[in-house]
């Protein structure tokens, strides 16, 4: 299991924030390499995830519900996925939320979570995974500025990350 | 005459000529014996070490190695070294002596049955002088016919009863067909069919493929098929020099180029390769891709948990000759990855000399790789050893000549020397070097000491990091203390000299390469001590415990 916390300061107002952040077409044009899918009647909706496990791309598939709370400006996402050969899944919760930031017009972006990886890349867990989260929730912090900011993002693209094997010795 | 007269006549008649062992009261009698017939004894420190050797013999000469114990403590040593055979598929047969039959209460009594067992080995019983011949029969049977080790227990009493003198001994060789099989058409036009609605074809060539020395059909059918050829891990640096669409391994110990070109395949042909995960990653290396496979195997399960789209029960020759056959009277030609883009991508170097960062009087692990492939020739085997400082040497020797990898074989360091020492008899006493870590060559430090007594022209090449580099670099990533894992080494290259080799502890490239030209000019046992940085971390240990894209 990894564990993500991660306070991220948006020099945006928090109510403009929250716009964003409870927007799923905003949010995954946040994560590169993701995508959004088709939306089901339930409020669930499908994404997939293309993560590059060092030189190996790997596509997650998901389905993921978003609650959000508006009056507490508090979310819960979570999701449940696996890859294109069933071979790996994984499961991701996380809740998150805006508050006031350190001065007028600036928030702050207060995200935890889970993420859980099971079966044949799950070897990776042992740090590699890890990184490679860690490597992405920056890079979310560092698009999701952009994004209130009003910055156009560029077309969604894969990120880093290990292979599935055990490391040699 | 003695039942284990009978028994070495036996082995004898299966072509045993080199036996690593260590003598003791239940093996003494049968060692007698064999020397008496013209085999060679090779006398170990350590039966683990004995079984290695056997074991890197077996793997050059194709055929079942010999190692013999004496009873119970002799046996429990083999534990690891047989583990590691067993799980690399090699033919092997442990001569192992037995306390008299039936006497639980003798003080080197083991269940050595149950011992098989436990370590992966088969089991035939010597429990009878009538029955004796048979089982040596049944053991090399066993051994040829299954590919791993089999364990031949001999009480001592047994052996030491009178029996008849043998004559009639039929060699298991004589019980198993020789013929080759060949393809099934059906599956020759699935894969023709394949082939056909493909655009990028990748060859991955295995161990498999090299012994049945298929090296010429599989480059003409690269040729029709415009593929890239990959090897296993097995395979390293087969064919290099005769295509310029070689990618290396395919797995994690490929290069960032490989990686890249082998995801856009969206056709495999397995050649003597069992595409294990290794090799495969699972199948993440191939996301779009559609497999051939020709193996003799009966039926083989991919490291992907599927089968083959189209799988060839075939000696290698006979199947790629077919398939190209099939592929020309079709007209099926492919222009696939032979292209001026991809041959410009695949010459960029893989690591330039202005990337090496040694320390003072520490060199860097890539920068050794390099001068090593520089100074030793071709015909000079390499086997890679293991720990952290094995993937350099993976991914880094370019040159192409025999290499032998232990990977994923049990993982257990320190047998890599013991696999080259047999490799080096079973060659007839050609010279091989092997790459290996401080700690891994400590481990089995007094077999050096064998290899003078015999003058087995070994160079041992040790990467020392001074202290267990896996562990320094995966504590790091863990956040423990690295500094627990390190561990001072006392210079080597004297410690050679002294157990009767040549020996040198180095610390620069000059005098790195002054050191392999007096192995080059008279090869004899050596080892040589090169210090190296801990700094410099591999690209699989990057990609692994730091996530990187390298
Ligand atoms: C028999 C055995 N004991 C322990 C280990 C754990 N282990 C894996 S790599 C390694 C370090 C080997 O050190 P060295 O041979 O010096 O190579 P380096 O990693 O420093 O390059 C150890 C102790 C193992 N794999 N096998």
């Amino acid at each position: 299991m990894i564990s993500i916390k991660e306070e991220i300061a948006v020099p945006s107002p928090p109510a403009h924030v929250w716009e964003v952040i409870s927007n799923p077409a905003d949010v995954v044009s946040c994560i590169s390499g993701a995508e959004l899918g088709a939306a089901h009647d339930d409020g669930s909706f499908d994404g997939t995830l293309v993560v590059r496990f060092g030189a190996v791309r790997v596509r997650f598939a998901a389905r993921v519900i978003l609650e959000l709370a508006a009056d507490e400006r508090e979310g819960r996402l979570s999701a449940r996925g696996r890859d294109g050969r069933r071979a790996t899944r994984f499961a991701a919760d996380a809740t998150f939320r805006v508050v006031p930031g350190d001065g007028p017009g600036r928030a702050r972006v207060i995200v935890s979570g889970e993420i859980t990886i099971t079966g044949k890349l799950a070897a990776l867990v042992e740090s590699g995974a890890g990184t490679v989260i860690t490597r992405m929730t920056t890079e979310f912090s560092d698009q999701l500025v952009q994004r209130c900011a009003g910055v156009d993002l560029h077309p969604a693209r894969a990120v880093g990350g290990g292979g599935q094997w055990q490391c040699p010795g | 005459m003695k039942v284990y007269e009978l028994l070495a006549q036996a082995f004898v008649a299966e072509g045993t000529s080199d036996v690593f062992g260590m003598m003791g009261d239940a093996n003494m009698h049968w060692m007698n014996a064999l020397a008496r017939r013209g085999v060679r004894l090779y006398e170990v420190r350590h039966e683990g070490s004995g079984l290695g050797m056997a074991d890197g013999w077996a793997r050059t000469a194709g055929r079942p190695g010999v190692v013999t114990t004496t009873s119970g403590p002799g046996v429990a040593q083999l534990a690891t070294s047989m583990i590691v055979a067993s799980r690399a598929r090699t033919p092997l047969v442990a001569f192992c002596g037995e306390t008299a039959w039936g006497d639980q209460g003798a003080v080197q009594y083991l269940d050595q049955r149950r011992f098989a067992a436990a370590i992966e080995c088969g089991f035939v019983h010597v429990s009878r002088a009538d029955l004796a011949e048979e089982a040596v029969q049944r053991a090399f049977y066993l051994s040829r016919t299954e590919s791993r080790p089999i364990m031949l227990s001999a009480p001592i009493d047994v052996q030491k009863q009178e029996c008849e003198d043998g004559d009639q001994y039929v060699p298991s060789t004589d019980l198993i067909p020789r013929g080759r099989s060949l393809p099934d058409p059906a599956a020759i036009e699935a894969a023709c069919d394949i082939i056909r609605a493909s655009k990028r074809v990748v060859i991955i060539a295995g161990r498999g493929a090299r012994r049945a020395e298929a090296g010429e059909q599989i480059l003409r059918l690269q040729g029709r098929t415009g593929a890239l050829l990959a090897t296993t891990l097995q395979a390293k640096n087969w064919l290099c020099g005769s295509t310029d669409y070689h990618v290396g391994i395919a797995g994690l110990y490929g290069d960032k180029t490989a990686m890249e070109l082998l995801q856009e395949a969206d056709c495999v042909i397995a050649v003597g390769a069992s595409l294990n995960h290794y090799t495969i990653e699972h199948g993440y290396l191939f996301p779009d891709a559609r497999y051939i496979q020709i193996d003799t195997a009966p039926h083989i399960v991919m490291g992907n948990g599927a089968v083959a789209d189209s799988y060839i029960r075939a000696d290698a020759v006979t199947a790629l000759t077919e398939l190209t056959r099939a592929l020309e009277s079709r007209s099926v030609a492919l222009e696939g990855f032979h292209t001026t883009e991809v041959l410009h991508r695949l010459t960029a170097p893989l690591a330039t000399p202005a990337e090496f960062h040694g320390e003072p009087g520490l060199l860097d692990p890539r920068e050794v790789i390099h001068v090593l492939d520089e100074e030793i020739p071709g015909e000079i085997g390499l086997v890679l050893g293991s720990g952290h400082q094995t993937d350099f040497g993976t991914m880094l020797f370019q040159r192409s000549r025999e290499v032998l990898s232990n990977y994923g074989m049990f993982g257990a360091i320190g047998q890599a020397p013991l696999l080259t020492i047999g490799s080096i008899v079973a060659n007839g006493n050609r010279p091989a070097f092997v790459v290996e870590g401080d700690a891994s060559f400590l481990m089995h430090l007094p077999e050096f000491e064998t290899a003078c007594r015999y003058d087995i022209p070994i160079l041992i090449v040790v990467m020392n990091d001074e202290g267990l580099g896996a562990e320094y670099h995966k504590a790091g990533a863990a956040g423990l203390d690295p500094e627990l894992a390190v561990i001072p080494t006392p210079e080597l290259g004297p410690v050679a000299v002294a157990l009767g080799g040549g020996g040198a502890t180095v610390r620069t490239a000059d005098q790195l390469r002054a050191a392999l030209a007096e192995y080059v000019r008279a090869p004899r046992p050596t080892v040589i001590d090169v210090r190296i940085t801990r700094n410099i971390v591999s690209i699989p240990y990057r990609r692994l415990l730091h996530g990187e894209d390298v």
